[in-house]
């Protein structure tokens, strides 16, 4: 990229920071299948420029919070439940490592799809009022990255507050 | 001194506090973004304490500090450019100053800025070359090779194991795989169905007691050829190998897993980080770009604000003390000789402020000189004319060129004219504008126009009035004072002065006298009327009885002249005028049914200090006199007051008017001397007496003939 055009990206950047599209994270579906445990299905797309950094060996740093909140008033998230996705160059596969369990190999990248849009059950207290959570962890992006992926829309991995039912 | 422009107060013009803030506030935001643009760093390689620019904290407090010093600045210019256009002191000097810093600072920022972009981009590119991409993606690719003949070896050492295998037979399929796995050193051997359910499988590895279903692509297409992984767990590489079995009925795959050579894991992986950490970087240097572009933009836009700040302050630091002089020169010329300006520091300002400030003190001290010799001169002048305003003689000045500067009130009473419209006339003006003043302007110019420093001339005024005029040449021909007295009024002091002491003669000596007189004529006539015959008796008694009536004539005008004779004995209190004449007035009303009486008092009339009885005695002699000049015709007479104010003094003028045969011309100036009299009757003495009561009160009296006949007499009394 030349100076020139460095120049205009970093204007339009600024002046249109929600053009561009790229990667999305959304909950498709939410449940509880045990009194403490809720299954969460994801609507997961890497495309664009995350998709680019994981095929360029940047591990992308996923958390799941959890918070409850009372008539409006919500508590400090619990500990997070982390997980990460990155590539293997020599194996040629996405390795989709889960907090507490053996990463999992995937040579393609639908079925890393299929697997981070069906992560395991997660543990939420009983009771309403929870709240989940799945997010990039834009703090544990390398550092150049952080500050496209605090202002571009296309890095804007982040599902928003979802009510547990 | 006048409120001048400030840099960096601001127009907040409200409590002290946040004006502090408001003043503090900026230089916070300031110091830190400094911090900021010192520390922030984009780049993750930073040897030195570094702040991360994504940070949440630190883009919310950055634009928040920004907003701040954006704003502090905005206010700044906007304050400036109106105070200049208002053109207060030091305004349009500090822009100058500004402007001038600006254009210094900003071109070698700017310079600095684009040559920073320009070093930092093409730095970044010269990190990465071709070659090196090329040859660890050619290193990778021969690992991949390596990894690739490795895997093709262990599929050909596994083709006769699945000739033998026959799903048919299942029991047997597992103890092939058993036999292979220790023939094969493998880790695990899983024949899956099409079902995806184990058929058999065998395991050298506890980890591989449970296979997994292999992942396969999404179509599920293994291909002819199969598949060969190579997987990382823990404790070493391993090679996954699935193999259709085309032969058998059913669709099946075979799952193989081999341990992968140590050494060779090894540096494969070590080769896998490498790529991975060049291939990381490359695709880095675009977002890094735009991180350092907007860290050195951010630094570039402190920089602007802080030099445009610095130069704010700095500009403030150096015309201070032109606009401190420039406001206190206009304060001097103002008037106020009290401003001082500060005299910190030893350089070429603090030097002019001390000159400036020796200056002002030695224009305070002559000031101050010069306003105690006005204000002695004003007393003194003041002091003068009260003196001369109070005297009873007539004081006029006039310049060197005799045009009339000064007169008292005296004067214009001895000349009765109204000397206040004419000042600055000269004394031929004035003969023009006033002719009954001709002979005096005329004595004046006589007088100044000889060589004589003083000389005293009688002056007449008209057939009845003349003046005894007395005036001196002031020094250094600044012309001259006249003072004059009524010559007429003197006179007649001297005549009143005269009948006084008759009159005193006349009680001490006729008085005593009388009575024996009247009591021997009354003895005679008591002894001797008896033994007289009728016609010697009738002579005696009409004898006596005419001497007794004539001593008692005597008596009443010896008791009148011991009245006018006897010094004044006044006891004044403050008293309301009306309830004295209204007293007076009633009496009169019911013995003299010929007279009417009309009183027209103002209720707002102030009180007067004077003595009732005298007063009473006064207003009988006048309605007296008026009854008395009426004869036997009906009598109108109308009373009424009013307050006059004469320069500084204030009166009561009491007017007595009646529609009687009025003032004859041939007593008119002597009219209240004793004995000057054109009645038939009376003792010649009423009028003396009122003229006596009234000056004894400190009062004047004025008789004149009114508008439609009769007399009108005015009596002013002081307030």
């Amino acid at each position: 990229m030349s100076f020139r055009s460095h120049w205009i990206a970093i204007v339009l950047l600024l002046l249109l920071p929600g053009a561009a599209r790229g990667g999305s994270l959304r909950v498709a579906e939410l449940q509880r299948v045990a009194a403490e445990r809720v299954q969460m299905r994801l609507q997961v797309d890497l495309e664009g420029a995350p998709a680019q950094a994981l095929e360029h060996g940047i591990t992308l740093p996923l958390v799941i919070q959890r918070r409850h909140c009372v008539q409006g008033s919500c508590n400090a998230p619990l500990p997070g439940i982390y997980l990460q996705v990155r590539y293997a160059p020599l194996q040629e596969r996405y390795l989709l490592e889960h907090q507490d369990q053996p990463a999992r190999g995937f040579a393609f990248r639908p079925s890393l799809l299929d697997a981070m849009e069906n992560p395991p059950a997660i543990m939420v207290p009983a009771g309403a009022g929870w709240e989940l959570r799945v997010r990039l962890r834009v703090r544990h992006l390398p550092p150049p990255l952080r500050l496209p992926a605090r202002l571009e829309e296309e890095w804007r991995l982040d599902t928003g507050w979802v009510a547990v039912p | 001194m006048a409120s001048g422009y400030r840099l960096g107060c601001g127009a907040v013009s409200s409590a002290p506090l946040i004006r502090r803030i408001w003043q503090l506030l900026p230089w916070l935001a300031a110091a830190w973004l400094g911090t900021l643009a010192l520390l922030l760093d984009g780049s993750g390689t930073a040897f030195a304490p570094s702040i991360d620019p994504a940070a949440p904290s630190i883009m919310v407090s950055a634009g928040i500090a920004l907003a701040i010093l954006v704003f502090a600045s905005t206010a700044r210019v906007l304050q400036l450019r109106a105070a200049a256009r208002r053109r207060e002191a030091g305004a349009r000097l500090s822009w100058r100053l500004i402007r001038h810093m600006l254009w210094v600072a900003l071109p070698p920022l700017l310079l600095l800025y684009i040559a920073s972009m320009k070093f930092v981009h093409s730095s970044i590119e010269g990190w990465f070359q071709p070659d090196v991409a090329e040859a660890l993606d050619n290193a990778l690719q021969v690992a991949q090779r390596a990894v690739q003949l490795d895997q093709g070896n262990q599929r050909r050492a596994l083709e006769p194991w699945i000739a033998r295998l026959d799903l048919d037979q299942r029991a047997e399929v597992a103890a092939v795989l058993d036999q292979a796995i220790d023939e094969l050193n493998a880790l695990e051997l899983t024949v899956f169905g099409s079902d995806r359910r184990i058929i058999a499988s065998a395991s050298a590895d506890p980890r591989y007691l449970l296979p997994l279903y292999p992942e396969l692509p999404p179509n599920g297409f293994v291909g002819a050829d199969g598949i060969t992984l190579l997987e990382s767990p823990a404790g070493g590489q391993v090679s996954l190998l699935i193999v259709p079995l085309t032969a058998q009925r059913d669709p099946a795959i075979l799952q193989a897993r081999f341990p992968f050579d140590t050494r060779m894991g090894q540096l494969t992986r070590r080769l896998e980080a490498q790529t991975l950490a060049y291939t990381r970087l490359s695709f880095l240097r675009n977002a890094l770009r735009y991180t350092l572009s907007a860290v050195l933009s951010f630094v570039l836009l402190v920089s602007a604000l802080g030099t445009l700040f610095l130069a704010f302050a700095l500009a403030r630091r150096l015309s201070s003390p032109i606009r401190d002089l420039a406001e206190a020169t206009e304060a001097i010329a103002e008037g106020d000789l009290a401003v001082r300006l500060p005299e910190d520091g030893d350089d070429e300002l603090s030097a002019l402020a001390r000159s400036f400030n020796r200056m002002t003190a030695r224009l305070a001290s002559a000031d101050t000189r010069v306003r105690s010799t006005q204000d002695a001169l004003e007393s003194e002048r003041a002091f003068l004319a009260t003196v001369i305003e109070r005297i009873s003689a007539g004081v006029i000045t006039f310049d060197h060129d005799l045009h009339l500067l000064v007169c008292n009130s005296a004067a214009q009473d001895l000349l009765e004219v109204d000397l206040s419209a004419v000042i600055g006339l000269s004394t031929g003006q004035l003969i023009s504008a006033l002719p009954t003043l001709s002979p005096l302007c005329e004595a004046i110019e006589a007088g100044y126009s000889s060589a004589a420093l003083e000389w005293r001339q009688e002056v007449a005024l008209g057939e009845s009035r003349r003046l005894l005029l007395r005036a001196t040449r002031l020094p250094e021909e600044a012309g001259l004072v006249a003072v004059f007295e009524d010559q007429s009024e003197a006179n007649r002091q001297q005549r009143e002065s005269a009948w006084g002491e008759v009159a005193r003669r006349l009680a001490h000596e006729i008085k005593n006298p009388l009575t024996p007189i009247q009591l021997a004529a009354e003895r005679i006539r008591h002894r001797y009327l008896s033994r007289l015959g009728p016609d010697d008796g009738q002579v005696l008694d009409r004898a006596t009885t005419t001497i007794v009536a004539q001593v008692d004539a005597l008596k009443s005008m010896v008791n009148a002249f011991s009245e006018y004779a006897r010094a004044p004995r006044l006891s004044p209190q403050q008293q309301a005028l009306a309830p004295i004449v209204l007293e007076v007035v009633e009496l009169y009303r019911g013995e003299q049914q010929r007279m009417t009486i009309e009183v027209a008092l103002p209720p707002q009339l102030p009180p007067l200090r004077v003595d009732s009885g005298r007063l009473r005695q006064m207003l009988h002699n006048l309605l007296k006199n008026a009854s008395e000049a009426a004869g036997d015709s009906d009598l109108q007479v109308q009373i009424d007051a009013d307050v006059i104010s004469e320069g500084s003094r204030a009166f009561v003028e009491l007017r007595v008017a009646d529609n009687g045969p009025g003032i004859a011309e041939s007593v008119r100036e002597r009219l209240f001397e004793p004995y000057v009299t054109s009645k038939a009757k009376g003792s010649g003495l009423g009028l003396a007496i009122v003229k006596r009561i009234v000056e004894e009160h400190g009062g004047q009296i004025r008789a004149e003939n009114g508008a439609d006949g009769g007399a009108v007499f005015r009596l002013r009394l002081p307030l």
